[in-house]
């Protein structure tokens, strides 16, 4: 996994729906050699059906008080 | 290109959108309701009043935070209600026929209406709130929001149980003022404010683009409210007044602080654009202030005024402006999870008509303050409020009928 390109999304100036909507949007997009991180103001809870619905993998690396991030992979 | 939401756990579009339109519905009756008899009215104990203040509570409040929860809950928890829609419209069948022979029963005092009516509501709210602790119980996941979701529950759970104590006091069972007070305060700082409280720490950082209320706050705030309550209800019942007066003013002191913090947080968030909602927002936590504030310094039970404020100044000020935030959400969202990908969040309720019925309710707000100079300001308010929610009924609809519209250009995939 250390080996991936990284993407970087930050969506935490973002107000709702538009994080989910840029989410969703990077996750159909991420290839086998990619791994997105993903920054927001909170936990996306909406987001981790999508994440398992396309098969995908994630570890959450941040989930503090205005602060959360994770990192998704194939 | 975004390629939609996967969201098996949400109820159909109707289940929420049909609590909500019943709950406007009932902000029309209450209108017309005041117009009849709001002159007639003179203490909190009148059965006008009681009938006039449950057409809001449960014809309006309980319809939409029920609506909310069949949609938010399941989405929370990874985990839906058993039988959404089957049990969601016995819910809302009983609540109506509950409310309805409630609400008939106390302008015409009609015990067994009465008898009848609450039977149906407590077995309702039970069942409601069976139900969702059901999903908390079967969910994986047990976060401090959940946590706060819950205790709100028991709240209600405890509040209807009191509730239809006091309602069998009013033929000379149990002492109605008692259970009365100590249903009003489950209701309000138990079930309603917990519920806010909880729907807020969701909303204000995702709509706002706020801060998150502090972890301190979400972690102790209802385990202490629910503990004040419980001691509130063994003081009212062992009639030990000190006792009674500091839990009082500790319950208000968590609403003050509460109200004040949520401001801070909107003060401060990141994109602080002019929005209906925002504004709806303070003004409800003003209101919030002042009803605790009159209500702590009160050494007397709920009066008319702190019932005005905290009712229609506070929670129902703040549920219109939480509905403005839910329904063109709720509606883009499950279009998007039925792949109809061009719908615009921005688009689902105009904005100017939103801002004509908050105005209206301002309107209706300030001739309401004016009847302490004469009563016959209550009939242009309760007109004023009239127009509001009938304004309200119809931004509804229009959110239904954008949903319906964008579906028929729902793609199919063979």
């Amino acid at each position: 996994m250390n080996t991936k390109k990284e993407i970087i999304l930050d969506v935490s100036e973002l107000e709702a729906p538009y994080p989910l909507i840029e989410a969703i949007n990077a996750l159909n997009a991420l290839q086998e050699n990619e791994v997105l991180i993903f920054r927001h103001r909170m936990n996306p809870q909406m987001l981790f059906q999508n994440i398992s619905a396309l098969g995908l993998k994630y570890e959450i690396t941040k989930e503090d008080a205005n602060e959360f991030e994770m990192r998704i992979y194939k | 290109m975004f390629h939609g939401l996967s969201l098996e756990q949400a109820p159909p579009y109707t289940v929420p959108i049909k609590f909500y339109l019943s709950g406007a519905f009932y902000l029309i009756l209450l209108s017309i309701a005041i117009i009849i008899y709001g002159f007639s009215v003179s203490s909190r104990f009148d059965y006008e009043v009681i009938a006039l203040t449950h057409l809001l509570t449960l014809g309006f409040i309980t319809h939409v935070m029920f609506g909310s929860l069949f949609q938010m809950l399941p989405v929370m928890l990874g985990t839906p209600y058993a039988n959404v829609v089957k049990n969601a419209t016995i819910i809302h069948i009983a609540l109506n026929a509950g409310i309805l022979t409630f609400v008939v029963g106390f302008f015409t005092n009609t015990a067994l209406l009465l008898y009848f009516a609450g039977t149906l509501l407590m077995g309702t709210f039970f069942y409601f709130a069976l139900l969702s602790f059901k999903t908390i119980l079967l969910s994986q996941e047990k976060n401090t929001l959940v946590q706060n979701f819950a205790a709100s529950f028991a709240g209600l759970f405890f509040a209807a149980l009191f509730g239809f104590l006091a309602l069998l006091g009013h033929f000379g069972f149990v002492d109605t003022l008692r259970y009365g007070n100590i249903h009003i305060a489950f209701m309000l700082f138990g079930w309603v404010f917990l519920l806010i409280v909880s729907v807020s720490y969701k909303i204000i950082p995702m709509f706002f683009v706020a801060k998150e209320f502090p972890m301190f706050v979400q972690k102790r705030l209802y385990p202490v409210q629910l503990a004040l309550l419980l001691l509130f209800a063994y003081a009212q019942l062992q009639e030990k007044t000190l006792l009674l007066s500091v839990t009082q003013l500790l319950l208000c002191t968590s609403v003050i602080l509460f109200a004040l913090l949520s401001i801070l947080i909107l003060q401060k968030r990141k994109r602080a654009r002019k929005d209906v909602s925002i504004e709806l927002w303070y003004f409800a936590m003003g209101n919030a202030i002042l009803a605790a504030l009159l209500y702590a310094g009160a050494n007397v039970n709920l009066s008319f005024a702190i019932g005005f404020f905290a009712l229609f100044g506070a929670v129902y000020a703040l549920i219109n402006a939480m509905l403005y935030k839910i329904i063109p959400f709720l509606t883009w969202f499950h279009l998007s999870s039925n792949m109809v990908f061009d719908a615009e969040m921005g688009n689902v309720i105009p904005k100017k008509k939103m801002s004509i019925q908050i105005n209206l309710y301002y309107l209706s707000y300030f001739f309401f303050l004016c009847t302490a100079l004469s009563p016959a300001f209550i009939i242009v308010s309760a007109t004023l409020f009239l127009f509001s929610s009938l304004m309200l009924l119809l931004n509804i609809f229009k959110a239904k009928k954008y949903y319906t519209e964008y579906m028929k250009k729902k793609v199919v995939f063979e």
